[in-house]
């Protein structure tokens, strides 16, 4: 079943196209991430399908609502995490939870028990009581994210969810979104390709308002990445100088057996010190795709 | 889901010492300004008239006597008219009669018999304090003088002075109308603030509607008026202002400035994209509408077109119907097109501000 669908969805801003036809189809239970460089309309898309921006054209539903004729039902299902952390100041962080608990008219109870949880999942409880404005930015951040949890939604958009947080909160909250992975659709949008590897059942990669390839990171990864590689450091290395290609001091190769090339190199001279092999990536595959230039 | 917003904003405003310094302390401050411009201090030296209509030796003394009381200053009146006269112009602060025949109806109570002897005191009613303090200072003498408490008929009437001579009346509906129009830039400054911090964005993406979002700004921005009137009032009235109107109907005309005040903050952050575009022209805005509207000087004699300018203000309205409710006890009839038109006003700024958040914030 369709969670999320996109009909030729556009948004022009002053003759600059932000989103340019875009057609999408996300599936119940799925999490997408949209990949892309700095102004590729990742957030732009997200902010339609919240219900904040309206299309120059083209169509969304969300859950079966049209996202511009039913805004209020769209509203209901969404939980939303901007890209900026959004937060009320002068409230603690149970407030602030409260609030868009409240917003969302749950009750009292299930607020509190939902708050508990999630404070204690991503490690806010010890200052919990503090007004928010002495917080770390990070500390923000994981609060800003739970907000968009709280009334536990079916539909989550994700705007860098983990920009600026430490690895160990960034690994709870991997921990966390994989927990109801299958559950609850996910559109997620991130600069970091290892998130999006992990995370994701398939992957956009969006680059001036289009998506430009999309596809599973393994299937991505096949398709566009080069193939594995077999990197060898050692002793002696300009020994076989010619005879392979070296790099930064290591000795490249494509493809082998790994007990022939130690059996060859150690013949030559080379004293091994060690063997990796290299695997592709997806910032490969988003290199490949989107270019290397920065954008404007 | 109002209530939700509302509870959010009460703390925002409560808990930003800046934000609610500056609400509550403004009025104070302005209060304050007020007191040493117009109010007298309990120290101060006051200027009383005195009249004796009796030639007898027991009146001089007493009269002379009495002028070695610290804290009054005496001055002698030929006759009422005089001191009348000087009592209105504001030169002295009230004035005693001795009657004719103080000083043998002094003798007859001396030697125990039967003799009424009333002095005769006027007050400005505008300054309360200081005429208490006077009549009891001449309570307290005349027992040390005579022994007996002699009756002190004091004529209440309020004395028919012109009302621009009575500052704190005059003044004080200006004051607090001006104060709440601080309400401008708040309402728009935190509109504004939460626009561009992504906050309301937050909000709209909940299922609120732009009517409970905009009315979760008012109300508390309406209990912070509430407060903020019953401030003013109670340094008003700290400070010898009398209300000749209904005091409720006085209430109720700055309850419906807080409002319209409000709708047109509500106006300036649906057009405003940041706190420091809002905040500064909610200022341009209000300085010009203060001073064309009376609220510091009366309009009368001014060019008529100025007039015409400040009949498109409703802080015009405002100040007319508040100082015909203090100066003139002006009953309600007689302020009710001002209320009607406040009334009007403040509904049209309300849809106003609802129909342009709606196009231009919720898009
Ligand atoms: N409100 C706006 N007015 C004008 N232009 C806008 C507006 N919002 C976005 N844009 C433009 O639309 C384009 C897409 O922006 P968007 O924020 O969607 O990019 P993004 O993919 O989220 O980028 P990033 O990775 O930097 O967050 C950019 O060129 C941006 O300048
Ligand atoms: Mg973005």
């Amino acid at each position: 079943m369709t969670a999320i669908e996109t009909y030729e969805l556009t948004k022009e801003f002053n003759g600059l196209t932000a989103v340019d036809n875009l057609s999408l189809k996300i599936k119940k239970g799925e999490l997408f991430s949209l990949l892309g460089p700095n102004g590729a309309g990742k957030t732009t898309t997200i902010r339609m399908l919240s219900c904040l921006l309206n299309p120059t054209n083209g169509k969304i539903k969300v859950l079966g609502y049209n996202a511009i004729e039913q805004p209020y039902e769209v509203k209901k299902v969404i939980g939303v995490s901007p890209q900026e952390t959004v937060i009320s100041e002068f409230l603690n962080s149970w407030e602030n939870l409260e609030l868009i608990g409240n917003l969302h008219k749950m009750d009292k109870k299930t607020i509190k028990e939902r708050s508990k949880e999630l404070l204690e999942t991503l490690g806010l409880m010890e200052r919990a009581k503090d007004p928010v404005h002495k917080l770390s930015g990070g500390m923000k951040r994981r609060l800003s994210l739970i907000m968009a949890l709280i009334h536990d939604p079916a539909i989550l958009f994700l705007d860098e969810p983990t920009l600026g947080l430490d690895p160990q909160s960034r690994r709870a909250i991997w921990k966390y979104i994989t927990k109801f992975k299958g559950e609850k659709t996910i559109l997620l949008t991130t600069h970091y390709m290892e998130e999006a590897d992990q995370l994701s059942d398939r992957i956009g990669i969006m680059d001036e308002g289009k998506i430009v390839a999309l596809d599973t990171p393994e299937k991505l990864k096949e398709k566009y990445s080069k193939k594995r590689s077999i990197l060898v450091r050692g002793k002696n290395i300009e020994k076989v100088k010619g005879k392979y290609r070296i790099e930064n001091n290591g000795i490249i190769i494509d493809d082998g057996n790994i007990k022939d090339i130690v059996e060859h190199l150690s013949k030559e001279g080379v004293t091994i010190k060690s063997i990796r092999i290299e695997e592709p990536t997806l910032e490969e595959v988003f290199i490949e795709i989107t270019g290397k230039e920065l954008r404007e | 889901m109002i209530l939700a917003l509302t509870s959010r904003n009460i703390k925002e405003i409560f808990r930003n010492k800046m934000r609610i310094g500056f609400l509550l302390g403004m009025p104070l401050a302005f209060m304050l300004i007020f007191n040493v411009a117009f109010g007298s201090s309990g120290e101060e030296i006051m200027d009383v008239g005195i009249i004796n209509l009796d030639d007898s030796e027991i009146s001089t003394t007493f009269i002379e006597a009495m002028g070695t009381i610290s804290g009054i200053n005496m001055i002698s009146y030929d006759n009422e008219e005089n001191a009348l006269k000087d009592l209105k112009d504001g030169n002295i602060l009230a004035y005693m009669g001795v009657p004719e025949e103080f000083g043998d109806n002094m003798m007859l109570i001396w030697n125990n018999q039967e003799a009424e002897i009333n002095l005769k005191i006027k007050y400005d009613e505008t300054l309360p304090n200081t005429a208490s303090k006077f009549i009891s200072i001449i309570r307290t003498y005349t027992l040390q003088f005579s022994g007996v408490s002699i009756p002190i008929n004091i004529d209440s009437d309020p004395i028919n002075i012109s009302y621009e001579k009575n500052l704190v009346n005059f003044f004080a509906p200006g004051i607090v109308i001006f104060g709440l129009m601080v309400l401008i830039p708040t309402a728009g400054g935190m509109i504004t603030h939460d626009k561009e911090k992504g906050f309301m964005e937050r909000i709209l993406t909940t299922p609120v509607s732009p009517t409970q979002i905009l009315l979760g700004y008012s109300l508390p921005l309406f209990i912070v008026a509430l407060i903020q009137i019953a401030i003013y009032m109670g340094a008003g009235f700290a400070l010898g202002m009398r209300v000749y109107g209904n005091i409720f109907l006085l209430f109720a005309v700055y309850m419906l400035t807080a409002l319209w005040c409000i709708g047109i903050g509500m106006i300036i952050s649906a057009w405003a994209k940041r706190e420091d575009q809002a905040e500064p022209f909610s200022w341009i805005f209000m300085i010009p509408v203060a001073m064309l509207s009376g609220l510091w000087f009366p309009l009368e004699g001014m060019h008529p077109i100025v007039k015409t300018i400040a009949n498109l203000f409703p802080s015009t309205y405002s100040v007319d119907a508040a100082r015909a409710l203090v100066l003139k006890g002006s009953e309600f009839s007689a302020i009710s097109n001002s209320i009607y038109i406040l009334v009007v006003t403040t509904m049209i700024l309300f849809l106003v501000g609802i129909v342009l958040f709606k196009k231009l914030v919720v898009k």
